[in-house]
């Protein structure tokens, strides 16, 4: 991680608590502007993202949120600053290779019901990135795809045409596809809009669980930045009867407006009804649901 | 059946033409409808016409100009699209306009008569040159190559072109590779197919197949199918009914997409009936 930039991570603190205390970083963005056309829809003086680390990032419609994901993924060039991603100048020549390790997980409502190619083809789209030109998709990626289906529990959809599948479903090949990628980094965009309760609550618990799994398993850590509306996703589930529930996998919050980060800092103090409230611009309420804050509005 | 047709040279070109140009609009198809850029198909067409057109002004060979004019325009139209700058209604209505205008305005300096000229706008099956068959060849060829040698980097594109960035795939520069190779398909065309008529069969085989399959392999063979068939079936219809060859190329792939479209699964699958 760029020295210089770090302050304590947890601490609760403005803008410059968007640099957490590690090690390493998997992104470190310093005096970042993104000015399509001349005008400035994004500006981060300072952010820096820890391997393995789980970040959220919230914040009203036009904050800025998508672009920092396409900032990250090498979608979106800055005009100006320093974009460091997986170790790479996202400016330099060439940058655009690095999205072979970053999993985009985008929303997909607009897909033609009659495109030919199957949700198993959709998932194994994942690794040809890695694979590269004039090399065929052999048993190796179509079982890596195939595994990742059954870990997203898709595994029976996997002839089914991509545009005949439900949201959740789409969502859930999205995952699917960005696992096949064997990403370092995962970005999700939200993930559970258009989703029924059930659903949201499913992606939520799968995006959790494959965050904490490539963190436990000993292999390189997974770097999750997710952007979200729903901030009752961050917290963790409701405890069904005895059943313990896992903790949250978010260790910080960023919270965006006007294309800059306003705050960031822990999920505790992130669900703040003041703190959201001027953030969104509307009266929203913070309420303790049997020791798990739930957000109103 | 009789077969003495085969025994006129012309008529072994005309048909040679007319599958060739069928397989090659019909793969150069398939992108357009997949990926929503018929716009694009129509732009190239009138711009290889327009292009055409002017060299022949000049009294200069035709198809490196078509070619050239197809091409500028593939790398001006494709960034608007590609950006969202511009609609591709406008697109389409302003690149029309101004090649149809181009067109006229040639046709109107061209002393003498015009046949050569009209032969562009209409095309001349029954009178295509070996040489015209040969590039109508390496056209087809190099399509049928390129999805061969690029099929899953297509497939994503054509399908998911956004994701196909995201995951790392290089979707732009196969994005500008489809143009081109539209470009080309639409330059060789010219002198069997026409730049009016070409449109149609870039679009019409390659629609018929996407009602009838959710594989894209087998999409593109079906495409190749149509599009052979109409060329060669419309060569065929106008020989025995002495009609246009270039209509009954066009009027039959339609009629293949109407088909496709009557006994699609995909329709019955929606309950969609019109």
């Amino acid at each position: 991680m760029a020295a210089g930039i770090i302050s304590g991570g947890a601490a609760p603190s403005g803008p410059d608590s968007a640099c957490p205390a590690s090690s390493r970083a998997a992104v470190t963005l310093r005096d970042v502007v993104v000015a399509p056309r001349g005008r400035t829809i994004l500006e981060v003086p300072a952010l820096a993202v820890a391997a393995g680390e789980f970040l959220a990032v919230v914040g009203p419609n036009g904050a800025g949120k998508s672009t920092l994901l396409g900032l990250v993924n090498g979608l979106v060039r800055p005009a100006s600053g320093t974009a460091m991603v997986l170790g790479r100048d996202m400016r330099a020549p060439g940058a655009w290779r690095v999205r072979r390790r970053v999993g985009l997980v985008a929303q997909m409502a607009d897909v033609d019901p009659r495109l030919p190619i199957s949700v198993l083809e959709t998932v194994m789209t994942g690794g040809y990135g890695r694979l590269g030109l004039l090399r065929g998709p052999g048993a190796a990626l179509r079982a890596l795809a195939l595994a990742n289906m059954e870990r997203t529990g898709i595994a029976h959809l996997a002839r089914r045409p991509f545009g005949q599948c439900s949201g959740g479903e789409r969502q859930r090949a999205a995952i699917a596809r960005a696992l096949t990628q064997q990403p370092d980094i995962l970005l999700l965009d939200e993930p559970t809009s258009a989703l029924d309760w059930h659903a949201q609550r499913d992606i939520m618990a799968l995006v959790s669980a494959i965050h904490r799994e490539r963190g436990a398993d000993g292999g390189p850590p997974l770097t999750t930045i997710l952007v979200t509306h729903d901030l009752n996703a961050l917290a963790p589930p409701p405890r069904e009867g005895r059943v313990p529930v896992p903790p949250s996998p978010v260790d910080r919050v960023a919270c965006m407006a006007g294309g800059r980060i306003a705050w960031a800092g822990p999920l505790d103090q992130a669900l703040d009804a003041g703190r959201l409230t001027q953030l969104y611009g509307t009266p929203i309420s913070v309420i303790d649901h049997h020791g798990r804050p739930v957000v109103l509005f | 059946m009789d077969l003495s047709l085969l025994d006129h040279a012309f008529m072994r070109h005309a048909l040679a033409a007319g599958a060739l140009a069928g397989v090659a609009c019909s793969v150069a198809g398939v992108f357009a409808v997949l990926m929503r850029l018929t716009f694009i198909g129509v732009c190239l067409a009138h711009a290889a016409f327009a292009g055409g057109l002017a060299a022949l002004a000049f009294g200069l060979p035709s198809l490196p100009a078509a070619l050239a004019a197809s091409m500028v325009s593939a790398l001006v139209i494709g960034p608007l699209a590609d950006k969202g700058e511009i609609s591709p209604d406008t697109a389409v209505g302003v690149v029309f306009s101004a090649m149809i205008g181009v067109a006229v305005l040639c046709m109107g300096l061209m002393p003498g008569p015009k046949t050569e000229a009209l032969n562009l706008f209409w095309g001349s099956i029954l009178t295509v040159r070996m040489a015209d068959v040969w590039l109508l060849a390496g056209v087809a060829g190099t399509a049928v190559l390129g999805v061969a040698l690029f099929f899953k980097e297509i497939q994503a594109v054509a399908c998911h072109r956004a994701v196909a960035a995201a995951v790392g795939i290089p979707a732009t520069a196969v994005f500008y590779a489809i143009l081109v190779q539209t470009g080309m398909t639409v330059t060789a065309c010219l002198p069997s197919v026409g730049g009016l008529l070409v449109y149609s069969l870039l679009v019409s085989p390659a629609a018929a197949a996407y009602q009838l399959t959710y594989s894209l392999w087998r999409m593109f063979v079906l495409a190749g199918l149509f599009g052979a068939a109409s060329g060669v079936g419309g060569v065929l219809l106008a020989w025995y009914l002495d009609v246009p060859a270039g209509a009954a190329v066009v009027l039959l792939s339609c009629a293949l997409f109407l088909l496709a479209a009557w006994f699609s699964p995909k329709r019955r699958r929606t309950g969609s009936r019109p």
